[in-house]
């Protein structure tokens, strides 16, 4: 089937086809779908915590971030997403938010009505199965990010995070030169990741540098050393559910 | 009296603290994950401090984490095992009593 790379639906299509069978039948009906792109500005939230939202969002540039705020503002997130993620697939059937979803960079976004998902849905029962099975990598990465909080040292939280956002870029095609990807967050997002402090963020950065590990520099992350970092971090890819040959 | 390596490092971001309550908590949660991390696996005497500067650089807290560690029994040979992980193996084979932590408090 011909697809333009450039429609943001076809751009779903390979998405959802990259890990799961989607017959040509549904395939077409997912680019019948109704659909808006919407531009965010950097640091801007889509979502609030309590938002009842009438549709779903799928990344198509940029980076995003799930999160909550406690009272006296302290900020956790909860995940990370990049282009080809759908960071609001619960909203399909609780449709109140409990999470807010916000933009570090410029992002956009292919917005999808809730009533013609469901519609598709029922018709086409693999891309349900394709939509359930990206719920369950994301719980997925979530249980590894609780256990990097739990047991896992400051430094090998970072080495571990590291690892992930190099791995799921590759997947999503995103790594234009081998060792190096995009990294466009700050030390306080970093922390407010990991359960750190920006400082002590600042102070494991140092020291994977000084280690020559990595470097960050201009939104760019760059692995100096694969083999080291992986072990440093314990990290084993499995849990991120892609293609072997990006571990 | 043996001097301590000293550690310096500064902070490149810079955090933005609200109010004074704010400093203390941020410094509360920084010094144990520093100490923490860098409390080398054969020392056990470390202190670490913080000082917080405003905008313009001028100091306006401090604050320090001192870990004092101390064998009190004898120890043959390298030990690296955690009190509370494997539980030793005497001759007999039969394991030996796990080691109990008990925490005294602060003044």
């Amino acid at each position: 089937m011909q697809l333009t790379t450039t429609h943001p639906l076809a751009t779903l299509v390979a998405r959802l086809s990259r890990d799961m069978p989607i017959s040509d039948e549904a395939q077409r009906a997912i680019m019948a779908l109704p659909v808006s792109v919407q531009a965010l500005e950097p640091n801007t939230d889509l979502i609030h915590p309590g938002d009842r939202s009438a549709s779903c969002c799928f990344v198509l540039s940029g980076w995003m971030g799930r999160f909550k705020l406690l009272q006296k503002g302290e900020r956790q997130f909860l995940a990370f997403h990049i282009a080809g993620d759908i960071p609001d697939l619960q909203s399909l059937h609780l449709p109140t938010a409990d999470l807010g979803i916000g933009a570090f960079t410029q992002v956009t976004v292919a917005l999808i009505p809730h009533g013609a998902l469901h519609d598709l849905m029922v018709h086409y029962p693999d891309v349900t199965a394709a939509l359930w099975r990206e719920v369950l990598v994301t719980a997925s990465i979530t249980n590894e990010w609780m256990i990097g909080l739990g047991r896992r040292s400051g430094p090998r939280r970072l080495a571990h995070l590291f690892c992930e956002l190099y791995v799921r870029q590759k997947a999503a095609g995103l790594v234009k030169e081998e060792g190096r990807c995009p990294l466009p967050i700050t030390q306080t997002v970093m922390a407010d990741a990991l359960g750190l402090t920006p400082v002590h963020v600042n102070r494991i950065l140092r020291d994977l540098r000084a280690e020559k590990m990595i470097q960050h520099r201009q939104r760019t992350l760059t692995i100096l050393d694969w083999g080291r970092l992986k072990v440093f971090a314990e990290f084993d890819a499995h849990y991120l559910h892609v293609e072997p040959q990006l571990m | 009296m043996a001097a301590w390596p000293a550690h310096y490092g500064r902070d490149d971001e810079g955090t933005t603290l609200e109010d004074f309550p704010a400093v203390r908590q941020h410094v509360l949660r920084l010094l144990p994950d520093i100490a923490r991390d860098e409390v080398p696996d054969d020392g056990d005497r470390r202190a670490f401090s913080v000082v917080v500067t405003d905008e313009d650089g001028k100091p306006i807290y401090t604050a320090t984490l001192n870990w004092t560690g101390l064998w009190l029994l004898r120890r043959s040979g390298p030990r690296s095992r955690a009190l509370a992980g494997a539980d030793p193996v005497s001759a007999s084979g039969a394991p030996s009593p796990c080691a109990k932590i008990a925490f005294t408090g602060s003044s």
